[in-house]
């Protein structure tokens, strides 16, 4: 099989040429998003800091780097810690604030694969305010079938796995702020 | 026929005559994956429609300049390209959608509607009835997305929109939103295409008659070979 | 390697097979699911020829992604870059088969244009790098082996959707949900049974 020289240029020209067009066209378009495409991300970790601990009125990151420190006029109101535990469905990222004081002020479920309608009734209220408690080094045990009491969760119907999930990914949390309050007492 | 009717016609051929996916049985994967709630149904319809629409257009403009040995590639880099900008777009100013559609938004580009378009329409066609031919494909493809969306969104969640609709009234049945609910629905609207439709012909799903790939494709050209 | 590692990988193969399968669960690479389930011989011969694409694209996108594109800032270019990487692969294989191994082309290598589209394939050299993204001791092995799995799990999801098919024929279904739906209504049955393998592999572990 013998081949021309212009049956093969000129395919492989007009593809090139349809490349870099491509390519330029994805160049602008990306200068043009960059910059929104940065403020979303940093806006909706803003906000779920907010919601977490919304004592504080701005966050910075901690010294030793494991979570956000929440200031509010220049003093330590509470720290914001993003763990993460296995649910029934792959990884349940959370986000929990706890306060100087050592309660924790809010849970956020960041990111799951539980099932809709089940374990993915986490992300409803009713379930993550039960966390707004005071909490001991010990963290939380969740119940089934009866009422829960000081340091104990209630297990979401159907979801037991989740909710422990959930409740395993708060302890976490909870031991990183014993030890980030104890390496800094201030 | 005048030129303004036909053009109607490939304008409304796509919504239910030749719908591209209870019709044609194309981009099934999109359909079931993201029809678990109405507003995602939306947003992915809208999506995949710019993109057919842009790349219909772009590769009815190039039809004459694409050698054809190359144009598999071609029309796919275009696609890719189009469906790359739509995905910073939503990245940027709806990162809540970019979210719920997760993986299937970059996967617009194996999406076979576009492919399909570009091969059997756009370049054969001038650029106007091209782009119709996207709209109405990327119109029918999203009212099918939508139905699906209500209907697995009503009865897996109670919702529509996000609305409480059912509260009350009846338990929601939580596998519409589950995989096998997303097979079954699709399911029940084919079926009820194929009793609505004309032609009252089951949709040819189960050859490869619809699939973009068929003109080069061994298989098809084995068969034809061995003369069947 | 010591066990932990190995004990993960076992999970990653596992998981993908099981309980993220691609065709049950995550409703990638219906089409060919769809199309090409009808026998047992081609449903068998597609999915090899996709199990093997899924690896060699893994393999190829892979490097490629923090290779050049991260460092650069260019991740946009990332659909645009597998597509094409995808492609050409897929070229290539069949090129190579054709001219050196005809037995092999014959069983495995018909099917291979057919992939290009396959969303599975990009798919899955998409998913291993948000997974990584998300889990630092996830690597190249892991992202292999996850591919692997995945091809394995489309085999097994075809084959067994295959001889539910081939049951199908001989049925007496009512007209209007004839072809296609009374299809779709078995893929629902044969997706709720692999619905029974959720959360398991976790369990395991």
């Amino acid at each position: 099989m013998r081949l021309k020289i212009g049956e093969v240029l000129r395919p492989a020209a007009v593809l090139l040429v349809i490349c870099t067009a491509v390519t330029c066209l994805l160049a602008g378009t990306n200068l043009l998003t960059k910059d929104q495409i940065a403020a979303q991300q940093a806006a909706k970790a803003e906000g779920s800091r907010r919601i977490v601990l919304p004592g504080a009125e701005s966050f910075e990151p901690s010294e030793s780097g494991t979570c956000y420190v929440g200031l509010s006029g220049g003093e330590t109101v509470g720290y914001v810690f993003e763990t993460e535990s296995r649910g029934y469905g792959g990884a349940v990222r959370v986000m929990t604030g706890i306060s100087a004081q050592g309660a924790v002020t809010g849970v956020v479920i960041l990111e799951h694969g539980e099932t809709p309608g089940l374990g993915a009734n986490a992300e409803r209220e009713e379930f993550r305010v039960q966390f707004e408690q005071d909490v001991s080094p010990a963290g939380f045990s969740v119940m089934r079938y009866q009422a829960p009491g000081p340091g104990e969760i209630e297990a979401m119907t159907g979801a037991s796995i989740t909710s422990r999930a959930v409740t395993d990914a708060v302890n976490q949390a909870v031991a990183a702020y014993y030890q980030e309050v104890e390496a800094d007492p201030s | 026929m005048n030129e303004k009717t036909s053009l109607w016609r490939e304008f409304t051929k796509g919504i239910l005559r030749e719908n591209p996916v209870l019709r044609l049985v194309l981009g099934c994967c999109a359909t079931l994956a993201v029809t678990t709630a109405a507003g995602n149904a939306i947003g992915m319809g809208a999506a995949t429609t710019f993109v057919l629409v842009c790349s219909n257009g772009a590769i009815s403009l190039l039809r004459n300049v694409i050698p054809n040995k190359v144009r598999i590639p071609a029309y796919i880099t275009v696609i890719a390209g189009f469906v790359t900008i739509v995905q910073l777009f939503i990245k940027a100013f709806s990162p809540e959608l970019d979210t719920a559609l997760g993986v299937f938004l970059p996967l617009i580009v194996v999406n076979c509607i576009i492919l399909g378009r570009a091969e059997m329409f756009a370049s054969k066609n001038r650029v106007l009835p091209s782009i119709l031919d996207g709209l109405g494909m990327g119109v029918g493809f999203t009212a099918t997305l939508l139905a699906m969306g209500i209907l697995r969104e009503l009865l897996g969640a109670g919702t529509v929109f996000g609305l409480p609709v059912l509260s009350g009234f009846m338990q929601p049945i939580i596998i519409f939103l589950l995989p096998p609910g997303g097979f079954f629905v699709f399911g029940m609207l084919v079926a009820l295409a194929g009793r609505l439709s004309a032609e009252k012909k089951p949709p040819a799903a189960t050859d490869c008659g619809h699939c973009p790939l068929a003109a080069s494709c061994s298989i098809n050209n084995r068969k034809k070979e061995a003369g069947e | 390697m010591d066990g932990q590692v190995i004990k993960g990988l076992v999970a990653i193969f596992l998981a993908a097979i099981l309980t993220e399968n691609y065709v049950l669960n995550k409703f990638l690479g219906i089409c060919p699911f769809l199309g090409v389930s009808k026998k047992l011989g081609t449903a068998l011969g597609m999915s090899c020829a996709v199990t093997v694409v899924m690896v060699i694209a893994t393999a190829v996108t892979w490097p490629l992604y923090v290779g050049p594109l991260v460092p650069n800032g260019l991740e946009y270019l990332q659909t645009v870059v597998f597509i094409l990487v995808i492609a050409a692969l897929v070229q290539l294989l069949e090129t190579i088969l054709h001219r050196y191994m005809p037995p092999l082309y014959n069983s495995l290598g018909i099917y291979l244009p057919l992939i290009t589209t396959n969303c599975a394939v990009l798919g899955v050299t998409m998913l291993v790098l948000e997974k990584a993204a998300g889990d630092p001791s996830y690597g190249y092995i892991q992202a292999l082996v996850n591919a692997f799995g995945s091809g394995v799990g489309f085999l097994v999801a075809m084959v067994l959707f295959a001889g539910v098919r081939e049951r199908l024929e001989e049925c007496d279904v009512p007209k209007c949900l004839q072809g296609l739906p009374i299809t779709l209504v078995a893929a629902s049955l044969v997706a709720v049974s692999f619905l029974g393998f959720n959360g398991l592999v976790d369990r395991l572990m």
